[in-house]
């Protein structure tokens, strides 16, 4: 698996379901789903990925590893409205991900968000902001 | 069967055709001899870096012959990537074996480096090396140098740190199969690296911090009371040091000695100092380099990154990088720290 991605960083399954998507020319997943799976990546790597480099004095990334994480991550999934169910479904995948230890790591964290898919999210993110704001403008 | 008498015996650890060597480590095969492995060729993060190795018989005192155990190429191989050279070995034989931790830079200096793991039945034959998930960013920055511990339930403790962005040092908890499956920081605002664990008792453990800044500093020290789950907050010591690797050993009568180069400029002084209290107080450190020649643009001068292991015949072997063209090998036992560390 790390081999197929760049052996960088693992894909994590919410990257590989919007790859999947892609493949299949968007018709898994709506763009409403699509976008909240964007928005959420873009916010965890945000969090986390300054906390990763030392920037913040908080570790966030270690609660991945406690027995919580999973209860938490399910929580975010009931909490996604019924009418958005294929993204609740993704976080369900990502979920029976870790639990089989599909990837390398014993992080949840890891299987949510990675760094490729994060700093795309974000990219994407600012990009549709600019593209919005710049819409409103004209 | 322990000596009863002071013992201090030093050589040197067989050279090989490289002109810089450092970041020895050590391990103890199951028959009693010592493993050394260290990492060497034209100077740190350059392409012909190799991670050397070299057994101790215990019998016979004798080093063998170094051989290599990884290279740029074999890494690259096993871990699917383009790998820059290699950088701090740590071995360490657990329940399941000998493993090889070690660093490969992947890109720019050691801000860019990732853990690798190779594992071994002999100290011979080595698996291709595979990554350790120890960074959720790009699983860089991370770094290897301290000696690892075994917990009760057989997982091991491995002192890691970090130099992306921000140095940090930390412990991460891996299992038999190599998987980090907990990883605790250390905080602090100040720059420590390169953590030296210590388990004291089954519960308590200290991790000994190097000063990581250029301006002179203290050996600082955090301690866990809960088997290294979480560490509070980071003391200074009253040993003077500045960016230089510490490495520190429990004696039997429960004080603990620790190697560190005392000077608040260079490491051209390696001393040993010893402690009763945890890390409170210190006594006088006794020095065994300490070089005042004058600089030559030539020699390296430096003793440095130590590491130090208690065989099981209760004899500590110290290793430590000589001149940056050798490794030096010291053999002493409690009873020499009785009367050289007062």
């Amino acid at each position: 698996m790390s081999a197929v991605w760049g052996a960088f960083a693992l894909p994590s399954l919410t990257t590989i379901a919007l790859l999947i998507d892609l493949v299949a020319r968007h018709r898994l997943l709506p763009a409403a789903d699509r976008r909240l799976l964007l928005y959420g990546m873009a916010v965890m790597s945000l969090i986390f990925y300054p906390m990763a480099i030392g920037l913040v004095h908080v570790d966030a990334y270690r609660f991945g590893y406690t027995p919580w994480a999973p209860f938490a991550l399910a929580a975010i999934g009931c909490a996604i409205p019924p009418w958005r169910f294929r993204a609740a479904i993704v976080v369900l995948l990502t979920l029976v991900a870790f639990d089989v230890h599909l990837l390398p790591s014993m992080n949840l964290f890891d299987y949510v968000v990675d760094p490729f898919g994060g700093l795309f999210a974000i990219g994407w993110c600012i990009a549709r902001g600019l593209r919005r704001a710049f819409a409103r403008v004209t | 069967m322990r000596d009863a008498q002071p013992l201090f015996t030093a050589d040197f650890l067989p050279t090989v055709k490289t002109t810089f060597v450092h970041a020895a480590t050590l391990a103890e095969m199951p028959n009693g001899d010592v493993l050394a492995a260290w990492y060497g060729g034209y100077d740190e993060i350059s392409p012909d870096v190799r991670i050397f190795a070299a057994r101790l018989d215990h019998a016979t005192g004798r080093w063998s012959e170094p051989r290599p155990i990884a290279d740029r190429a074999g890494t690259a191989r096993g871990l699917g990537m383009r790998i820059k050279s290699l950088g701090n070995p740590v071995l360490y034989r657990d329940r399941g074996g000998l493993k090889l931790y070690f660093v490969a830079v992947v890109f720019g200096g050691w801000g860019g480096s990732t853990i690798c793991l190779s594992s071994s039945p002999d100290g011979v034959q080595w698996s291709p090396p595979r990554h350790v998930q120890a960074s959720p960013f790009f699983n860089l920055g991370m770094l290897v140098r301290g000696i690892p511990w075994t917990y009760a339930d057989g997982t091991t403790s491995l002192p890691i740190y970090h130099e992306m962005g921000n140095k940090w040092a930390g412990v991460a908890r891996v299992d038999a199969a190599g998987r980090v499956i907990d990883s605790v920081r250390i905080e602090d605002q100040r720059t420590l690296i390169q953590p030296w664990t210590v388990a004291t008792d089954p519960d308590h453990a200290l991790a000994f911090l190097r000063w990581g800044s250029p301006t002179p500093g203290h050996v600082t020290f955090a301690a866990s009371s809960d088997r290294g789950a979480t560490w509070g907050s980071v003391r200074t010591t009253s040993l003077v040091h500045r960016d230089s690797a510490v490495a520190v050993i429990q004696l039997d009568d429960g004080s603990l000695l620790a190697i560190y180069n005392n000077s608040p400029h260079t490491r051209r002084s390696l001393a040993l100092a010893r402690t009763r209290d945890a890390g409170a107080t210190w006594t006088q450190p006794v020095t065994i380099e300490d070089d005042r020649a004058p600089d030559d643009n030539v020699v390296r001068r430096e003793y440095s990154y130590p590491y130090v292991l208690r065989g099981s015949d209760g004899r500590i072997h110290l290793v430590y990088t000589y001149r940056r063209t050798a490794i030096r090998h010291i053999v002493f036992n409690d009873a020499w720290v009785a009367e050289a560390v007062k």
